[in-house]
């Protein structure tokens, strides 16, 4: 049950998306976030998705896995797109009382849709090909220049690393404590939102308790070995700008590029 | 099919009736996922009522799935468990019923505590049975009686209870429901040796006075050896052995192969007998042991 969560998890694997450089690929996933919402017609929107579906074919990861990721935004697809279905101008389709169905507004939904979708995709691209040390890693190294600004970029990235660490333990903890409780007869798979939200309590304060314990031992055992935070401190596994990613770069600076020029040529719809 | 053969049976004896029958139960993770993996395979046997059963077998020989499957907390991929001879998953929506009948005591239990007062954490149990007021307050000082927590513990909050007595509360949690089968995981765990004792004098005690059913799952063959009328030994996700714990630590080799072993004592007395030493290689527990070494003296 909570295992099916596939949102934000790494699946090893050994193609080029795999092996390129963490600090490229997020530089890269938030440029084309950006680019995402620059696109103004239809052409732009397919240039990014044809894009995106090629990125998510190199990562040789199944595409179901995507859907997957897809399915836990559903709702907020759904939500959005509906509400821009209504909220157009343009030639009136249909109308009943004050929702007004337009061309303008079937536009926006697809856009809204087509946006988040591979928005969402694109994201799940990185989480899944980049392991968590790599990924907290990255963010600290580009977070860098903030300490300047005395933000402890590297305390931040350490809880990072400790939090995404803890969660499969975490989960295998929540999977035993309810298993015990319901052997005492906890009831979980039934009743309303407040019954169901009441029986989570006997599970909720024991998964507290240990996590604060946890927190404990893990503290102790980092001091034990002396830890003392990001100075001077060396990695094991060091960061490398390869071929790899300046190929990613001429290939996504090529696809923005289209985008701009396609914006350009053709009529805006958005 | 199966329950006019269990009908049949229940006429002619009650008491041969088997309290928890597994038959043919296979059991696979994640099926259909890279991750699959078949924790158990083909495993058969039957429990008696008030027998004293020991669980023993290497680490991921599927018991802990095993003991899992016996009280309804999952489900087996293939096969049937029957508690009294009723197959558990007859009516899905009445799986608690059964939850409450084959009580559960999970490894490192102390992990479930969560109520304000030691008294409430037992009383969740029989309290989600359904049970008035007044039938819970007298199970629950007996239950507290029976594992041998303070009466003045009750009113104190679980988490300021020691390791040992946290551990105490958990399990008198389970029997507070008065289970007819009490299933065990570990519960000596972590626990010193003191403690360990005492705690499995009470188990003991319990079994005795109460006449239920218990299935220990071990890793200390001492323990198993002397409290345990019959064994079940697992390896590699099947049956290995099921038989009397006499005749179970007795093929000492095959115990070995699978990464297991006999009690010390058991293995003194077959190391004896190698050496040409007369002395029954069933020995048990220490007494026996020391018993068979006095006769043989007495015998020169």
């Amino acid at each position: 049950m909570v295992r099916d969560i596939t949102l934000g998890q790494y699946m090893p694997g050994k193609s080029l998306i795999h092996h390129m450089d963490a600090r490229a690929k997020i530089v890269l996933l938030i440029a084309y976030i950006v680019f995402i919402f620059l696109c103004k017609n239809f052409i732009s929107l397919l240039i990014m998705t044809l894009f995106t579906l090629l990125v998510i074919l190199m990562t040789k990861i199944s595409f179901m896995k995507y859907l997957k990721s897809l399915k836990v935004i559903l709702v907020i697809i759904l939500f959005t797109g509906i509400l821009n279905l209504f909220y157009g101008t343009g030639e009136v389709l249909w109308q009943w009382e004050f929702l007004k169905l337009t061309t303008g507004g079937i536009t926006n939904a697809i856009f809204v849709i087509v946006r988040i979708s591979i928005l969402m995709m694109v994201s799940s691209a990185l989480t899944y090909t980049t392991s968590p040390t790599d990924l907290t890693d990255a963010i600290e190294r580009l977070l860098k220049p903030l300490t300047y600004l005395h933000v402890s970029v590297h305390e931040i990235a350490m809880m990072m690393t400790i939090a995404l660490r803890f969660i499969p333990v975490l989960l295998e903890e929540t999977d035993k404590i309810m298993n015990a409780q319901k052997a005492r007869g906890a009831d979980m798979d039934s009743g309303n939102i407040f019954q169901r939200v009441k029986a989570l309590i006997p599970v909720l304060i024991p998964l507290f308790v240990s996590s604060f314990r946890r927190a404990n031992d893990l503290a102790m055992a980092m001091e034990c070995r002396c830890y003392n935070g990001g100075e001077n401190r060396t990695r094991m596994k060091v960061l490398h700008f390869s071929y790899r990613d300046l190929i990613a770069l001429i290939g996504c600076v090529l696809v923005f590029a289209a985008v701009i020029v396609s914006n350009h040529l053709f009529a805006a719809v958005m | 099919m199966c329950r006019s053969y269990f009908k049949v049976d229940e006429n002619r004896e009650l008491k041969a009736l088997a309290v928890i029958k597994a038959e043919n139960i296979k059991f696979v993770y994640g099926s259909g996922t890279s991750f699959e993996k078949t924790a158990l395979d083909d495993v058969s046997f039957e429990i008696e009522e008030g027998e004293f059963v020991g669980l023993i077998g290497h680490t991921g020989s599927g018991k802990s799935t095993l003991v899992q499957l016996l009280n309804g907390l999952s489900k087996p991929t293939e096969g049937k468990v029957y508690l009294n001879g009723k197959d558990i998953w007859d009516k899905p929506k009445k799986i608690r019923n059964v939850r409450f009948k084959v009580g559960m005591v999970f490894q490192y239990p102390e992990y479930q505590l969560f109520e304000e007062t030691v008294y409430k954490d037992i009383a969740f149990g029989p309290k989600n049975m359904g049970l008035d007021e007044e039938e819970i307050d007298k199970r629950v000082r007996s239950a507290a009686q029976f594992t041998g927590l303070r009466k003045e513990l009750l009113d104190s909050s679980p988490f300021e209870l020691s390791g040992g007595e946290k551990r105490r509360a958990a399990i008198a949690g389970v029997i507070a429901m008065d289970p007819d089968v009490l299933i065990l995981d570990e519960p000596t765990a972590g626990l010193d040796p003191l403690g360990r004792e005492a705690l499995l004098a009470q188990i003991v005690d319990y079994h005795k006075v109460r006449k239920n059913t218990v299935l220990l799952v071990s890793h200390s063959m001492e323990d198993i050896a002397k409290i345990a009328d019959r064994i079940l030994v697992m390896s590699k996700g099947r049956k290995y052995m099921f038989d009397t714990t006499e005749k179970v630590f007795s093929r000492g080799a095959e115990l070995e192969k699978i990464g297991l072993r006999v009690p010390q004592i058991t293995k003194i007395m077959m190391l004896l007998r190698e050496k040409g030493v007369n002395v029954n290689p069933a020995a048990l527990t220490l007494e026996q042991g020391f018993n068979e070494v006095l006769n043989c003296l007495s015998g020169i």
